[in-house]
């Protein structure tokens, strides 16, 4: 599915927060949605999951050959495209793994509705796709950080939508959770899903996504692949901090290094910098 | 347990609650009369007080403790808080002014048998829109509707429960020394010593409906459990949901406390004890809520009756007393409980 957004522009009583956004994102695309808190990341999810309404400019999602205006469509009729979810989610009460997942049926199901063979196929393939099958009978609170944040990501396939949309999917995970929620996402997108998340990690982002968006003071400071966006004057102007730019000798992404402010002020020993340093 | 097997258990539970508290009383009357006497009616004196006291009886305990059940067990699902109760609104605050005022005119018991649950109910219906009035916020340019966060629900009923109580006193005070007054006192302690045949023809439909609408809600009450952005994103729309969950539980809330007064601790402590055998599921959870709260009223009332013989305790005294030990001990067991 194909996501365009037209100058679109959000406020909360006439305090922009989001401003002339405009952008498109086609089928099995990664877009990070990247830049420091407060510049309208988790606004601009919030905006495209149908949460908000923009206060100007459109969104259109393009399905088979038709444009839909998002703004047309009915919560359930967006549930069925895209599956979210949002930062820091809390569950309520202890549900099983496997009850929570199949939550995600809710959008193609009738109000009395039970779920049918359809509908378990998408629920084990969401668990099996995530790798939840063994924590299927498992209370949610007894899963680690990761485990649940794959819960819910389970959740979001189930519904079996043609896009995603997540909000720091590996906030407070260790390295090996953040590193096994990006492939499961990877694997989607492969697989067709569009996918757009923000992230705070930069080396994370352009390690998995196909383009980047700096955010900045909600407008769009850059937007191009990882290796484009991610400039030490960018990263510079968006988060005021100084750093390098270096790329993974393995995988050639761009990595951003931190350079202490101490540092900065007494100049870098720049003999250590590696070739393709371009700080 | 499995859930086959519990809702078997509550079944016959309650059937057997019911049947037990025909037979029971001040004058025994053994099973097989008590059913003889119920489906064909002799007028003998114990055709009398097995179709006219004992069973209206059993049966209004049933339906307001199931009905309380049932809303304690939504309210929960909806603020995502186990600590909920049907209370929460305010509509105890409001129907107890709605009695007292029902009394205080002189309108009791005595004097008529519809002016006071009226009274009650308008009273309980009145503090639970006024707190969701409150509650709302104005429209934001952004949000699609305008909202109403559990917190301020939960603040505005808090408040406009004091202002209640308040109005209360004020009553109180001017019947000091009255009759009235211990009317009053007698009433907002609960009691299902005022059952009769047109309170159940009131009472059991509406409870009922409740379950009913209630557990068409069951599947988005539990996708609730993922908070109201988690829940849209599943396609439901959560002010909608949330009203009409309102309505539902208002409307069972305010029709048992019009029937038997204010009668704590049902609400909150028996969907407790039914998550903790079933798990949370709303599916199961509220039609099992409502049967365990329906049998533990029945119980509660035979206690109420029995104590003190032949004086009569309110029932609102047996439901804290039993209620209160064991929701401290459920607070004290059960470390992280906000997540059960």
């Amino acid at each position: 599915m194909k996501i365009s957004l037209q100058n679109l522009g959000f406020a909360y009583d006439s305090q922009p927060v989001l401003e002339g956004i405009t952008l498109e994102l086609g089928d099995g695309e990664i877009l990070a949605l990247v830049g420091p808190n407060g510049s309208g990341k988790s606004t601009l999810l919030r905006n495209i999951a149908g949460i908000l309404r923009p206060t100007r400019g459109a969104i259109y999602l393009d399905f088979k050959e038709a444009r839909l205006p998002l703004a047309r469509l009915t919560p359930r009729e967006l549930a069925r495209l895209l599956g979210a979810v949002e930062q820091e989610r809390h569950v309520g009460f202890d549900f099983t793994v496997r009850e929570l997942v199949e939550l995600g049926r809710l959008p193609h199901l009738g109000r009395l509705e039970r779920l049918g063979p359809k509908d378990y196929d998408a629920v084990q393939r969401a668990m099996e796709l995530t790798h939840l099958e063994e924590f299927a009978h498992r209370p949610i609170s007894t899963l680690s950080g990761g485990e649940r944040q794959r819960a819910f990501l389970a959740i979001a396939l189930a519904q079996e939508p043609k896009a995603l949309l997540l909000d720091e999917p590996t906030a407070h995970l260790d390295i090996n959770y953040q590193l096994e929620i990006m492939e499961i996402i990877r694997e989607r997108a492969n697989a067709g899903l569009t996918v757009i998340m923000a992230l705070h990690d930069l080396n994370l982002a352009a390690h998995y996504a196909d383009r980047m968006a700096l955010l900045h003071r909600g407008r769009i400071l850059a937007l191009g692949r990882p290796e484009e966006v991610l400039t030490p004057e960018r990263i510079k102007e968006a988060f005021g901090v100084e750093v390098a730019v270096a790329r993974s000798p393995l995988t050639g992404a761009p990595q951003v290094q931190l350079i202490p402010p101490v540092r900065a002020r007494q100049g870098l020993p720049r003999s250590q910098e590696g070739e393709d340093a371009r700080g | 347990m499995g859930k086959g097997l519990t809702f078997a258990v509550l079944g016959s539970l309650a059937l057997a609650s019911l049947l037990g508290a025909v037979i029971l009383g001040p004058v025994p009357i053994p099973l097989g009369e008590s059913l003889a006497l119920i489906f064909r009616p002799d007028g003998s004196l114990q055709s009398a007080i097995v179709r006219e006291i004992r069973l209206p009886r059993a049966l209004l305990g049933f339906a307001v403790g199931g009905a309380l059940a049932l809303a304690g067990a939504a309210l929960q699902g909806l603020f995502r808080n186990p600590l909920a109760d049907p209370y929460i609104l305010g509509i105890a605050g409001g129907a107890t002014t709605g009695a007292a005022i029902v009394i205080a005119l002189g309108l009791g018991r005595r004097a008529s048998p519809v002016a006071l649950p009226l009274g009650a109910f308008l009273g309980g219906l009145l503090a639970a829109s006024l707190v969701y009035q409150l509650a709302k916020t104005r429209a934001q340019p952004g949000r699609s509707t305008p909202r109403t966060s559990p917190f301020s629900l939960i603040l505005a009923g808090v408040a406009l429960g004091a202002a209640f109580a308040s109005v209360t006193s004020f009553i109180i005070f001017f019947t000091a020394g009255d009759r009235r007054l211990s009317e009053i006192l007698f009433w907002g302690m609960g009691s299902l010593g005022r059952a009769s045949w047109p309170y159940l023809w009131a009472m059991l439909p509406v409870a009922a409906l409740g379950l009913l609408l209630l557990q068409v809600m069951a599947r988005e009450l539990n996708a609730l459990a993922l908070g109201e952005e988690g829940a849209q994103h599943l396609g439901l729309e959560p002010e909608h949901f949330k009203k009409a969950l309102l309505g539902v539980t208002t409307l069972l809330t305010s029709t048992a406390v019009a029937f038997a007064g204010t009668i704590g601790f049902v609400g909150l402590i028996t969907p407790h004890i039914i998550r903790l055998i079933l798990g949370p599921d709303h599916r199961s959870l509220l039609p099992a809520s409502a049967l365990a709260g329906g049998i533990f009223l029945i119980w509660a009332d035979a206690a109420a009756r029995t104590v003190m013989r032949p004086a009569e305790l309110p029932l609102g005294v047996i439901t804290a007393l039993i209620g209160a030990p064991f929701f401290l001990y459920l607070l004290r067991t059960r470390p992280g409980g906000e997540m059960r």
